[in-house]
């Protein structure tokens, strides 16, 4: 069987097809999106037990520029997806220019947030509106950065030539873990910046 | 296979870094780490937030400069700089030639994992245990001995220490060190990650006993906001504590699920997989999806209590509701992830004792599928006495009652097994019975407190202590038991001394039956649970369950000393003392290193006991080799 040393130790099942890597991001994702799950559900329940206007006044966001961020980290989503792609086809420069593109999109993401947040006229103090709209968009740029980080490694590791067509296990589970970090982003800006 | 490194060949010796690190330091790296952190911290932050600040940055410094100190980011971090460990590291971190040590070392081989799990959980009993004596004891007369402060931090980190306990008692210790052997696994799928949900939970428990010296929590273990707003920082404590055992049994359970889908041996499809391992996968998955949602409560907690956020004080538009559906959407679920363990141990045990196969396999998996699925849909049952929607009391309260019926599949699975077996009373049978004695009282109240009237009656009494000790202590806790003695000879090589463990299986149910059912008569009569002195009316009851609460401490000691004593000087066990089919069984004791030398092949279901059984010689577990592993059976299982 055409394993390396490393594969036959005690650890790891010489049997193995599945990269295990890949079964246990998406379980440790499913934990993940149940912990956004309760800061919707934190969001809503505050929202149904609010008096009067929600979002309270002087609490004011804007709608166009998160929209660009929005689709930005959106398409960012693809251009992951194209560097696996890539790295399937066994090209590895190709692999790595969607990853350094993706890595730029996702720092515009994370530079447009914090503008956001710069110039917002509440802060987390002010009431129990702007703890809910800075605690998930918080949480979720945290998830951005390590993200991020992810991304660095990867290149880092890609540059050692750590990944081949036939083993990039770890970019598949850092390309699903950017998938999800798009998608709760999706979901958050729906409900932080549409429907309100 | 893979055995290339041989001991004394330095070019091949591997380990690096690894070798200096233990336990001690990481214990000495915490304490520096945390020094630092809280002297900077002390130093720049002054307000109104400064105390939880300081105190919150300490704890979190205490647990990194730990983790650090102990090893657990060398894996990571040489995979980070491209130099991945080599074979001869991974031998090392499994704890390849190390005798005693690898005990406080991070190591990465799943059976060392379960035994450091099995010693933890039985210190964290021994301190819930000391807890709960304590509050019978202030509990025995009706004026308060220690006064009502004390009396509630004792009470809370009874409930707090108990529960992290019992969730951890089987899936930490048996889950880690049996299922991947029953499943034919060398290891579980990221052994790394497993040693680190251990020394995760390990660095909690300073944290969380620091509660004590720091004000304590006077909100008993559901720790409702606002009050938790209000607290002494012994919150902080408390709620780091919290989210650090959240991060770790999701690691562990992450780890598990993925084991028990992808590493279970060729020919094991999932109806010949083994109820325990159904009953450790599923559990692992109502965690992982419960488990966030507890963390969420105590981050909000947290950002509250540090930088002045008010999800929970509603002066600032913030609701306290919120932090009990939070809880609850946990905190119900949570028990299940106690049970669900244990019915599945019980499962297992229980054709190898009662010589016939498991009774309705797929009944089995339907009832715990049925639990899990139900209990996310009954959290507002704790909740019925808030005032909130009554419109919303009947839909909780049916789905309540409803999952008694899942429930009572599996209660009908143990006794179909049992009926007309040829029942072999050993020591885990005897658990067995018990589970099923005190199980059925704290199910059957259970359905009487999900009646909304009833509840309006009882709820915040003592009959529902009573209730939840008989399911969680009466009923999850024999199954623990039970797991201890039956799989104690794989464990520790050695037999469990029956005699003394009979005379503690006596003394222990004498005692829990009577302290228990004096508190649900109390309860009946109307005492309020969590308070320090009370009407002379419930004198009577409440001196009965003092003493049977020591006759139940008796008990747990007895048995206490005759693990630790069979663990030393017992008598050695061969490789299959039960006579039992599954595969942890056919491999020697004690385990090798490997498991399995050459991975098993699977040709049939796991409860075989159909046929005569074959005897298993003594000589097999010492003496023979991990690849002849005294197969009881050839024909159905083909090494």
């Amino acid at each position: 069987m055409a394993v390396s040393a490393r594969r036959m130790g005690p650890t790891v099942h010489p049997a193995q097809r599945v990269p295990l890597l890949n079964v246990g991001i998406i379980i440790f994702l499913a934990s993940e999106l149940m912990f956004f799950a309760s800061l919707f559900g934190m969001y809503f329940t505050l929202r149904g037990q609010a008096h009067g206007l929600w979002p309270p006044l002087g609490t004011d966001l804007p709608f166009v520029r998160p929209l660009i961020f929005t689709i930005d980290l959106v398409a960012s989503s693809f251009t992951m997806q194209m560097g696996v792609r890539a790295i399937k086809r066994g090209d590895v420069s190709a692999f790595r220019r969607w990853v350094v593109l993706t890595f730029v999109m996702g720092v515009v993401f994370l530079t447009g947030q914090g503008y956001d947040w710069m110039t917002a006229n509440f802060h987390v103090a002010t009431n129990a509106y702007g703890s809910a709209f800075y605690t998930m968009t918080g949480f979720h740029g945290l998830h951005v950065l390590a993200g991020l980080l992810v991304m660095l490694v990867i290149l880092g590791r890609s540059a050692a030539g750590a990944y081949t067509a036939e083993r990039h296990a770890a970019v598949e589970a850092a390309t699903y873990y950017w998938h999800f970090v798009d998608v709760v982003w999706v979901g958050l800006f729906t409900v932080l910046f549409i429907i309100k | 296979m893979g055995e290339t490194a041989t001991v004394g060949d330095q070019h091949l010796r591997g380990g690096g870094v690894m070798r200096r690190l233990n336990a001690f330091t990481g214990v000495v790296a915490g304490i520096v780490a945390a020094a630092l952190g809280w002297g900077i911290s002390r130093a720049l932050m002054s307000g109104p937030y400064a105390d939880d600040r300081t105190i919150s940055i300490a704890m979190v410094c205490w647990i990194l400069g730990f983790l650090v100190g102990v090893g657990a980011f060398t894996g990571p971090v040489r995979w980070a700089l491209g130099r991945d460990l080599t074979h001869a590291d991974e031998q090392f971190m499994a704890g390849k030639d190390q005798g005693a040590f690898r005990f406080f070392r991070f190591t990465t081989d799943h059976k060392v994992i379960g035994v450091q799990y099995l010693v933890l959980g039985m210190v964290t009993f021994g301190v819930g245990g000391i807890l709960a004596l304590l509050i019978r004891t202030e509990a025995a007369r009706p004026t308060s001995t220690f006064g009502p402060a004390t009396y509630n931090a004792i009470v809370g980190l009874h409930g707090i220490v108990m529960v992290v306990a019992t969730i951890i008692m089987i899936v930490g210790p048996f889950g880690n060190f049996v299922m991947p052997i029953m499943i034919g696994a060398r290891d579980m799928a990221f052994p790394r990650l497993n040693a680190l949900s251990f020394w995760t939970l390990f660095a909690a428990v300073p944290v969380l006993l620091s509660a004590i010296f720091l004000g304590g929590i006077p909100t008993g273990w559901s720790a409702y906001a606002p009050l938790a707003d209000q607290a002494p920082p012994g919150m902080d404590a408390f709620l780091i504590t919290i989210i650090l055992f959240v991060v770790s049994s999701g690691a562990g359970a992450v780890n598990l699920v993925t084991t028990a889908v992808t590493m279970r041996a060729r020919g094991m499809t999932w109806n010949r997989t083994p109820i325990f391992v159904w009953g450790v996968a599923v559990t692992s998955i109502l965690g992982l999806f419960v488990m966030p949602a507890f963390m969420a409560s105590q981050v909000l907690e947290g950002l509250d209590r540090t930088i002045g956020t008010s999800f929970y004080i509603a002066a600032r538009g913030g609701s306290p509701w919120l932090y009990e559906n939070l809880f609850w959407l946990m905190g119900h679920p949570e028990v299940y992830v106690i049970l669900l363990p244990a019915v599945a141990a019980i499962m297992e045990i229980t054709p190898v004792f009662s010589r016939k196969p498991l009774f309705g396999f797929s009944a089995a998996i339907i009832g715990e599928i049925g639990i899990v699925t139900l209990s996310v849909f009954v959290w507002a049952h704790h909740m019925f006495t808030t005032g909130w929607a009554p419109a919303l009391n009947g839909p909780f309260m049916l789905t309540t009652e409803l999952i008694s019926i899942p429930t009572g599949l599996l209660i009908l699975v143990i006794i179909g097994t049992m009926w007309r077996g040829r029942i072999w009373t050993r020591l885990p049978m005897m658990f067995v019975y018990a589970f099923l004695w005190n199980f059925i009282i704290g199910g059957i109240t259970g359905i009487y407190l999900s009646d909304v009237p009833v509840d309006y009656q009882l709820h915040g009494s003592l009959f529902v202590t009573a209730h939840f000790h008989f399911t969680l202590m009466g009923g999850a806790m024999m199954g623990a038991l039970a797991a201890l003695c039956f799989w104690f000879p794989k464990m520790t090589g050695r037999m469990l001394d029956e005699r003394l463990g009979k005379v503690s299986f006596w003394i222990t149910q004498i005692g829990f039956n009577i302290t228990f059912l004096a508190i649900f008569y109390i309860g009946l009569q109307g005492e309020p649970r969590r308070v320090a002195d009370y009407p002379a009316t419930f004198a009577t009851g409440n001196l009965v369950a003092t003493i049977g609460a020591y006759i139940l401490a008796i008990g747990m000691l007895i048995l206490l000393y005759d693990v630790i004593w069979s663990w030393r000087h017992g008598e050695r066990a061969t490789s299959n003392p039960w006579g039992a089919k599954t595969l942890e069984w056919q491999v020697p004791t004690p385990v090798p290193l490997e498991n399995f030398e050459v991975l098993p092949v699977v040709t049939s279901d796991p409860y075989g006991y159909g046929e005569p059984v074959q005897p298993v010689a003594a000589s097999v577990a010492t003496g023979a080799g991990p690849g002849s592993p005294g197969l009881a059976d050839p024909g159905r299982l083909t090494p």
